[in-house]
């Protein structure tokens, strides 16, 4: 039986990865002038994995093709005075730009690093304990933080991104 | 200057309420004629059922049924409906997809209003016969 991986004929290692993952999260990112994106640290290989606070508004990714894994995207919204409308637009304004940053990191790594993968539609699902538990023991966890700028308000935003290479096994 | 673009009939389908409004919002402003919003590819084939359109604005990335076969359900369906995709993933594979399945143009976010409606006005030049 011979048991083989996408990243090894690649001769991709986690440290490239993890490199080829961060030049790939662009620095700043116009949200259709109606918000702002702006790096606040850069991507980090992560050991412990904090749980979300009842003030972090959750979305998650799912990220298939030659690499699988999740994507957990925490918005804090501790000490911030928002009308119900205003968070509402929030929520969604939040969802579009994960999806719109994450897609573009996604196209650049297949462009510059020949790595194919694709972006699920996000998903608004809670986050569980173990969601964020299971991923300090699944392989390659970063973590990537951005400040996203709306209406005079600065909201921190971490972004838990797992990726592992798809094993495929031939008998 | 824009009373023509009313006679232009166009439904959005993008699974992001925010995405659908402000494309909502870009269209409305140059006076098109937004018939329908669809946050899937169910609601956008309920909304052709009763109201045909000119111009199909699809979100490649939806859950369930992706953008790509509601395209492709729509090149088979309705084939006096023009279709542009947008995602927020650009690869050249989806894009080769988008135009497999149909779509006249393709267009990456976050877009801004100008490229939009440049897309939206040359695709809706080869129906303006049409509605005449």
């Amino acid at each position: 039986m011979t048991i083989y991986t996408q990243n090894i004929s690649k001769n991709i290692t986690n440290g490239e990865l993890s490199d080829y993952i961060h030049s790939c999260f662009i620095p700043e990112l116009n949200i259709y002038n109606q918000a702002f994106l702006l790096l606040d640290y850069p991507l980090l290989k992560t050991s412990k994995v904090h749980q979300n606070t009842k003030f972090e508004i959750p979305i998650t990714f799912f990220i298939s093709g030659e690499y699988e894994g999740t994507c957990f995207c925490l918005l804090d919204t501790y000490n911030k005075d928002l009308s119900i409308q205003n968070q509402t637009l929030l929520n969604s304004l939040f969802a579009e730009s994960m999806n719109i940053l994450l897609g573009k990191m996604i196209t650049k790594l297949d462009n510059d690093f020949n790595i194919s993968t694709l972006i699920s539609a996000p998903s608004k699902r809670e986050i569980k304990i173990n969601d964020l538990e299971n991923l300090q023991h699944a392989g390659s966890t970063f973590s990537i933080g951005y400040k996203l700028m709306f209406m005079n308000e600065e909201f921190d935003c971490r972004i838990i991104l797992n990726m592992n290479s798809k094993k495929t096994f031939e008998v | 200057m824009n009373a023509d673009n009313s006679q232009f009939r166009i439904l959005i389908v993008d699974d992001s309420d925010f995405s659908r409004n402000n494309i909502s919002e870009m269209l409305s402003s140059e006076e098109y004629n937004v018939i329908g919003e669809a946050a899937s590819a169910k609601e956008a084939t309920n909304i052709l059922k009763d109201r045909a359109a000119h111009l199909a604005i699809i979100d490649v990335v939806m859950p369930e049924v992706s953008g790509i076969e509601l395209a492709e359900y729509i090149t088979d369906n309705y084939t006096d409906t023009y279709i542009i995709m947008i995602s927020s993933l650009g690869q050249e594979s989806i894009v080769i997809d988008s135009i497999s399945a149909g779509a006249s143009d393709f267009l990456q976010k976050p877009f801004n209003k100008e490229v939009l409606l440049t897309s939206v006005k040359k695709i809706l030049s080869n129906v303006e016969g049409d509605t005449k």
